[in-house]
């Protein structure tokens, strides 16, 4: 009780004779942050200033002053839209960052304070390691899929735009958008259309139509993505470039169905180690009593077991993530 | 002696360790040998050599191969040099400490240490040794690759006009066009910037800048517009399209039987990995079950 009213104490006094420091120095550090906000703003000035004589376009001035974070979360909010089932602008990327960042304190906090400190912080960088080979395999997957859908997809462009007597490519996409057999693509699309109708910018316009090359991520989806661009923006004839798309796409798929092999045995394996690892831990914890001590407490409480069991981990995800990234080709050249 | 021996080979594995310190040191400092300017007042002076030092540290040819493989994780010259001397000082002190200080660790693992920062700065990480090469070599065929896509993409858009409308400026379409392709959009600049010299010089400008053997040889078909008909055009690009793509495909089969092979080996691995961990946990058991018998004893 005294050493908690102590620590107390201490606490209150450190906090308050900090506070008393900032309010003496408070007029000079805002002097100083002005300063450098001025400063700040005047090299992001030089900056797009030397950008436009280099004669850079809007967007890529844009996309240079974007920091580093920015650019990671534009990325997972990316990703979010192409691989979750039920996505929502704002919330999702919001849950998974939450849920990623409690998940993996509470593992390092429990693991601390049964173990040691540097057991905990190598359970929290293999979490982390392994999440982020989850998410781009299933990237992979889902970039993969949509890649051998795109035939379907251009071939409804095509036929419907060159059906029309005055091709209007936001009809199209309209029609498009609720066809029932490029279901997989609706959430892009509708999201075209919409940007179409009411945007101030031509910058935002290109940010959307990115996402869908985002979500495939082939040189077809490229080509496709510029010929959607060009003709909402200057309202020009494509019919041509979507029939030629279509055509080559069609012909690579058959390319590709006359090379590949499938390679299931490696995928299986990779399978069996997610098994066996704590297949075998289960079966020595079981059968071999020959000691006081159990075989959980050579694992996980000297350091040697604890460097054993992360190398495995850690060598067994890499070997899940190679067996699902190379076993599959992608609908490209 | 035995213990003769030993005390030989402990102070050869001493003296190869110094002495490779010392020579990697003698060539660093040699490599950043400079002569101090005579004259001008002496923070002048320092100010040159600052400047001569870094030419030596960072220089041109490393620049322009980070710039061939498209500055990749943001990395360029600079970052690059800094990166790899600051981890080859960390990695000399830490070899420092151990050899100094901490003489029960095994005298193996303390030479292997101070030999770290030598593997590191001069082999590892020196980009004309071949481990740097291999990877600037892939990124630069990644660049290469996102490169063509762009630049097919854009005359077989120039094409698709064409059928349209039997007379299009290549220049206008190109003016156009550019913004469609952010990663040849400076070449596509620079060449349009000679716009008045004629079609000539702007598409050769333009395939040199890119680089790339089809995009030198497609500019050549295009600079001949004025003379040739669109139909036969079209198909001179469309047949250099189609032996490009051939050659992709004829490099991903080759990849694929390359990368078979090594994934096969890393699957494999962490059987190896993990059973040598339960043998390890199984001989620790024992050794706790013999000490307890022998304490009942």
């Amino acid at each position: 009780m005294l050493l908690a009213i102590k620590v107390l104490m201490f606490v209150t006094v450190a906090i308050s004779s900090s506070y008393g420091v900032y309010l003496l120095f408070k007029n000079q550090l805002s002097q100083v942050n002005e300063q450098l906000r001025v400063e700040k703003r005047v090299r992001k000035r030089i900056l797009e200033r030397k950008k436009m004589n280099l004669d850079m376009e809007e967007d890529d001035r844009q996309k240079l002053s974007e920091g580093r974070i920015e650019r990671i979360l534009r990325f997972l909010d990316d990703m979010l839209q192409t691989t979750h089932p039920r996505y929502e602008k704002g919330t999702t990327l919001q849950n998974f960052l939450l849920f990623h960042g409690i998940t993996a304190g509470i593992l390092t906090v429990t693991v601390i304070s049964i173990t040691t400190l540097f057991f905990g912080v190598m359970i929290a960088l293999s979490y982390m390691f392994i999440i982020i080979i989850v998410h781009s395999i299933r990237l992979r997957d889902a970039r993969l899929e949509r890649g051998y859908k795109l035939a379907q997809l251009t071939e409804v462009l095509a036929t419907q735009y060159n059906r029309m007597a005055v091709p209007d490519m936001l009809q199209v996409l309209r029609v498009t958008s609720t066809d029932r057999t490029c279901q997989d693509f609706r959430r892009q699309l509708a999201e075209i259309v919409r940007t179409s109708t009411n945007y101030l910018d031509e910058y935002e316009l290109k940010e959307v139509i990115d996402r869908l090359h985002f979500s495939i991520n082939t040189s077809f989806a490229k080509e496709l993505c510029s010929a959607i661009y060009k003709s909402l923006v200057t309202k020009e004839f494509i019919g041509n470039t979507l029939t030629r798309i279509h055509s080559k796409i069609h012909r690579n798929m058959q390319d590709i169905l006359n090379e590949t092999q499938e390679q299931i045995s490696i995928r299986n394996l990779s399978r069996l180690h997610l098994i066996a690892f704590p297949g075998i831990m289960i079966a020595m914890v079981w059968g071999v009593n020959i000691s006081e001590k159990s075989i959980l407490y050579f694992q996980f409480q000297t350091p040697s077991g604890q460097i054993g069991f992360v190398i495995s981990v850690v060598s067994i995800a890499i070997a899940w993530f190679f067996s699902r990234w190379f076993t599959r080709q992608p609908n490209d050249y | 002696m035995v213990s003769n021996y030993y005390e030989f080979i402990k102070s050869m594995m001493y003296a190869t360790i110094i002495g490779s310190n010392i020579l990697a040191a003698y060539l660093i400092a040699k490599q950043l040998k400079v002569p101090l300017l005579q004259s001008g007042t002496v923070i002048k002076r320092i100010k040159a050599q600052n400047l001569k030092i870094q030419q030596a540290l960072v220089s041109q040819s490393l620049e322009e191969k980070f710039e061939a493989a498209g500055f990749p994780f943001r990395l360029n010259a600079k970052r690059f040099q800094f990166i790899r001397y600051g981890l080859g000082i960390l990695f000399f002190v830490v070899g420092v400490y151990f050899f100094v200080q901490r003489s029960d660790v095994s005298i193996v693992i303390r030479v292997l240490i101070l030999g770290l920062p030598i593997l590191i700065t001069f082999d590892t990480l020196n980009p004309n040794r071949k481990m740097m090469r291999l990877i600037f070599r892939a990124f630069q065929d990644r660049q290469e690759y996102l490169k063509n896509q762009e630049f097919f993409m854009i005359y077989s858009m120039i094409v698709d006009e064409m059928k349209e409308t039997s007379r299009v400026s290549v220049i206008h379409a190109l003016q156009k066009l550019r913004q469609y392709a952010p990663k040849i959009r400076g070449s596509i600049n620079k060449g349009l910037r000679n716009a008045s010299l004629g079609i000539d010089t702007v598409m050769t400008t333009i395939g040199e800048d890119i680089g790339t053997e089809e995009a030198i040889e497609v500019s050549k078909i295009l600079a001949n517009l004025e003379s040739s008909s669109p139909e036969n055009l079209h198909e001179l690009i469309a047949s250099k399209e189609e032996s490009y793509v051939a050659k992709l495909r004829a490099n991903r089969t080759e990849r694929r039987d390359r990368t078979t092979n090594i994934v096969n080996v890393i699957v494999w691995l962490p059987f190896l990995l993990y059973v040598l961990n339960y043998f390890f946990l199984l001989g620790q058991l024992l050794n706790e079950m013999t000490s307890n018998v022998h304490n009942f004893k």
